[in-house]
């Protein structure tokens, strides 16, 4: 009877030797795995650290800026400028003239690691003008009056001088506009505020457009620009 | 002898069976924690990226402000969000386009010789507005470090 089950037991320490030997197989080629997983990651992260060094050297490199302003501060080898409300020093690298409300641009290159520009060329220019007064206006139009449209209770008249672009619309007028259409336009405005002139008008069809209906890639990549010089 | 040989055998398989299926099974289990840890991390990113798609934002990614160009022909590229309309404004020239579904666009446009400024606005049909005011100058007076 002993004999018996020795030869039992023996049996079933060879099965489960052999079912064992399964799962090692197994657990050896998920380690497999994890260590060409882990191969890789290195190759990654060596080829992000020459990028990381590529990107940070060109980072510091210098780059060629030039700055503009209203000369505020003048001392020996630093001038500080304002422009828009915002001061920026400059640092000088050659000898200049100006004096306290020059109007100055400075060319030269600004220094990331010392978070320093430094002017070799220095121009004094002539105060420049207020710039033309121009808006964005948008909305949905509201009435079409021949060339005259209605946008956000707004009059806008196109003219022959006006970009007009539809969307979907090759040669567009102001034939292919219908109501409800949503309309973007670039204006100048008077002395007064008042709307001067329609320089660019942008127009995506609306519901009751039939453009709106066709197949447009505009979503795809974007729209040509609509093109105005004064 | 011909009966224990059967049953031991039989308990011999019986005791193995259950072993390997215990360990595929926790093997199995392993590897499903696992997805499902790599979908949740995924799920999350994915949530995030939307989250700043919602974002209405708007960049230049090709110019820096106070940039010092040399020649006058420049390609203007940025983000802004999908389909808004971009406005570009400089003393010049205005242009209009839309950006694409990735929120991309591109100007093509010409410098003055000197300072130019040039101002963006991105906006919708929900009236959302972003805007950047840029300086850019062209010069062709050389200037070395």
């Amino acid at each position: 009877m002993k004999k018996y089950f020795v030869f039992i037991f023996s049996f079933s320490l060879l099965v489960f030797s052999f079912s064992t030997a399964i799962a090692v197989e197994e657990a050896t080629d998920s380690s497999v795995t994890t260590k060409i997983k882990e191969r890789l990651e290195k190759t990654a992260e060596q080829g992000l650290d020459t990028i990381k060094e590529e990107l940070t050297s060109q980072s510091l490199a210098p780059k060629r800026k030039a700055y503009v302003g209203l000369v505020k501060s003048v001392a020996d080898d630093l001038i500080t400028l304002e422009y828009k409300s915002q001061t920026y020093p400059v640092y000088l690298d050659v000898t200049t003239p100006a004096k306290q409300d020059d109007f100055l641009l400075t060319l030269g290159f600004f220094y990331p690691d010392k978070n320093q520009f430094r002017a070799k060329k220095i121009l004094v220019l002539d105060t420049p003008q207020p710039p033309l007064q121009r808006q964005l206006l948008s909305g949905q139009i509201q009435e079409i009056d021949g060339n005259k449209i209605t946008v956000n209770n707004k009059s806008l008249t196109i003219s022959s001088k006006t970009e007009l672009t539809i969307q979907g619309v090759e040669k567009p007028s102001t034939d292919d506009l219908e109501l409800k259409d949503n309309l973007f336009a670039i204006v100048t405005l008077d002395k007064n505020g008042d709307i001067d002139q329609i320089k660019n008008v942008l127009v995506i069809p609306g519901k009751n457009n039939p453009a709106g209906m066709a197949p447009t890639n505009a979503t795809e990549s974007a729209l040509p620009a609509t093109d105005s010089a004064h | 002898m011909k009966k224990e040989v059967i049953i031991a055998i039989i308990i011999g398989l019986s005791i193995g069976l259950i072993f390997t299926l215990g360990i595929s099974t926790a093997n199995k289990a392993l590897n499903q924690q696992k997805a499902k840890k790599l979908t949740t991390q995924e799920s999350g990113n994915s949530l995030k990226s939307s989250d700043n798609n919602q974002q209405k934002t708007l960049t230049v990614t090709s110019h820096e402000n106070f940039d010092l160009i040399n020649q006058s022909a420049l390609t203007l590229s940025g983000i802004a969000w999908p389909n808004a309309v971009i406005a570009l404004m400089t003393e010049t020239q205005t242009k209009l386009t839309q950006a694409d579904s990735e929120g991309i666009f591109t100007f093509t446009l010409n410098l003055i010789k000197g300072f130019n400024e040039i101002t963006l606005i991105a906006t919708d049909e929900t009236n959302a507005a972003q805007t950047i005011n840029l300086v850019l100058t062209y010069s062709t007076s050389k200037i070395e470090l």
